[in-house]
């Protein structure tokens, strides 16, 4: 079995309309996973319910072998971090060193130890000179960062962003996801990013498209929105390669790349066939 | 209509322990008939500036012209009705705003409230509604069953009724299908071009405020760091990592595509019209 199984998922909150329908999918130990979908689509509700603060009208979500009901939300929730949106909703601590502590002093960790996982995550996300800050004088991004060192002490080995850039600057949000991005590297995390950023869920190696509340793609991100037309009619922005794509198109220049470089580099080869 | 920002501090909680100081010192012309974008980041103080621009703030010190328009510290600031429909401000999410049980009831509240008579008000509430693309026959919906691109649309109409020259838009695509950015985008080039308003837009899509701008002002922490020509801004890496923005997609890509000795003209600024000058390239 996967490590993460969602099977046959069913949610409403009223009869006349069903927010999730139906809704199966797999993931792996180690993935990146991004799930998109214009809004409405379920994707708030699919999050709620992966984190247990929502139950499903029926269907099953299994973590590791262990089925997500009451009985074993609490050894589920120990292994798994979430980070919100609006990160000022999960501040506790009255200075960063405190708030990255918090998770870990509900888990009686020794005060030496929790130093060190402190100082360590601190690390690894760049926050070693703000520690003694007090997490509302920081900024979005910076802010972000906090919660995910938070996240990363309690040794969540699986990590929910729930549209954890969408309130970042360009730069904020381009710095998180190169963070996550680092930390995903080894594979030790399998990360989940409900996501409305269409370049982020592009360049991911497993993409879950839902509309109206079913999967309606699971692929790699570049597959899932190589048809600009489809991708359109569901209601969704093109990325941007898929826009340079269309552009050259209607001047009878067919490009394949699935990156800037490599369309550049196709561009090139036809200068030396003319 | 000419803005003219001269010494302008703003400061919040002023007489509390936690006073914030979220503008010092700004000098800053924006000119007349033009597209000018402001960027900055989160809380750099993009949303006080342009509060000041309809008087929703006074200066803590300093002043902001506005046409014929002053508004200053420490003084009575009279005719601000005036001045507030020279000035049209759109909100983020102004869709949050519409409150009358008919689309055409609210976009006529905006008139009447500057004074003209009914007849009147709802004849400009018709046109307005027609130019943002919002036809006739949804006059008389309740606004909430709109979708949100139509919505925000009406909500822009709602500010056009009373013809402001000035229209400041914070964030107007953030949360629009793509399809409802683009109309909007087009409905804000036209009311610029073909009615010669001043419009301001408050924006962290680069891409947008590269392709569509004439002008750009970046903050930085309560200041501005730059004030030019947008495509000088970000045709120059040196000033964009200088003003800590992000480069926006177009640019790196037509990067990518000089160091393949495709050299892209400057002012080339959407996907399309570098598409075209590479084509003409390659079929030579």
């Amino acid at each position: 079995m996967s490590f993460i199984s969602v099977r046959n998922l069913k949610f409403s909150y009223d009869e006349k309309q069903q927010l999730l329908d139906d809704v199966s999918f797999d993931i792996n130990k180690g993935d990146y996973v991004a799930i998109v979908g214009r809004n409405g689509s379920g994707k708030s509700t699919l999050a709620k319910l992966l984190m247990g603060l929502e139950s499903a009208d029926g269907g099953s979500i299994t973590i590791d072998g262990l089925e997500l009901n009451e009985e074993n939300i609490k050894k589920i929730r120990a292994r798994m971090g979430i980070v919100f949106q609006n990160p000022d909703n999960q501040f506790i601590g009255a200075t960063v060193r405190d708030d990255i502590a918090f998770g870990l002093e509900n888990r009686c960790v020794s005060h030496e130890d929790m130093q060190n996982l402190v100082d360590r995550f601190a690390v690894k996300v760049g926050l070693e000179n703000l520690l003694d800050k007090e997490p509302e004088a920081l900024s979005g991004g910076q802010k972000q960062r906090v919660a995910l060192a938070g996240v990363l002490a309690m040794q969540s080995d699986i990590i929910i962003l729930d549209e954890a850039t969408s309130m970042l600057d360009p730069r904020g949000r381009d710095t998180i996801k190169n963070l996550v991005r680092e930390l995903h590297k080894d594979k030790s995390l399998t990360i989940i990013s409900i996501t409305h950023d269409i370049e982020e869920a592009y360049k991911a190696d497993d993409c879950i498209l839902l509309c109206d509340g079913r999967v309606c793609d699971h692929n790699k991100g570049k597959d899932v929105f190589k048809d600009a037309k489809r991708i359109r009619a569901i209601g969704l922005d093109v990325p941007f390669v898929g826009k340079v794509k269309e552009a050259f198109k209607e001047k009878g220049i067919f490009l394949e790349g699935d990156s800037e470089e490599e369309i550049v580099g196709e561009l090139w080869q036809y200068t030396l066939k003319n | 209509m000419a803005i003219h920002f001269e010494k302008l501090t703003y400061i919040y909680d002023r007489k509390l322990p936690f006073a914030h100081t979220a503008l010092s010192n700004i000098d800053l012309d924006i000119s007349e008939g033009k597209i000018t974008a402001i960027i900055g980041e989160t809380g750099s103080g993009k949303s006080t500036l342009v509060q000041h621009l309809n008087a929703l703030l006074i200066p803590t010190a300093g002043s902001v012209d506005i046409g014929d328009h002053h508004v200053g510290a420490n003084e009575r600031n009279k005719n601000l009705k005036s001045l507030r429909r020279d000035v049209g401000l759109v909100f983020q999410f102004p869709e949050y705003q519409l409150f009358e049980e008919t689309i055409l009831d609210d976009v006529a509240f905006g008139p009447m409230r500057f004074g003209l008579d009914k007849k009147e008000s709802y004849e400009r509430a018709r046109e307005a509604l027609l130019s943002v693309g919002i036809d006739e026959g949804l006059f008389q919906r309740n606004p909430m069953e709109l979708s949100g691109g139509q919505k925000r649309r009406v909500a822009i109409a709602g500010i056009l009724s009373f013809d402001p020259k000035v229209l400041v838009l914070d964030e107007p695509t953030a949360g629009l299908d793509p399809e409802g950015s683009r109309r909007l985008i087009d409905l804000i080039l036209d009311l610029n071009k073909n009615q010669n308003k001043t419009i301001i837009i408050v924006s962290h899509d680069n891409d947008m405020v590269y392709s569509y701008t004439d002008d750009t002002v970046v903050m930085q922490n309560g200041r501005v760091s730059y004030h030019g020509d947008t495509l000088s801004l970000f045709n120059d890496s040196a000033l964009v990592e200088e003003n800590k923005l992000l480069l926006p997609h177009i640019v790196h890509f037509k990067n990518l595509l000089s160091s393949r000795g495709f050299n892209i003209s400057s002012s080339a600024r959407t996907i399309e019209e570098i598409a075209n000058e590479v084509s003409g390239r390659i079929k030579g």
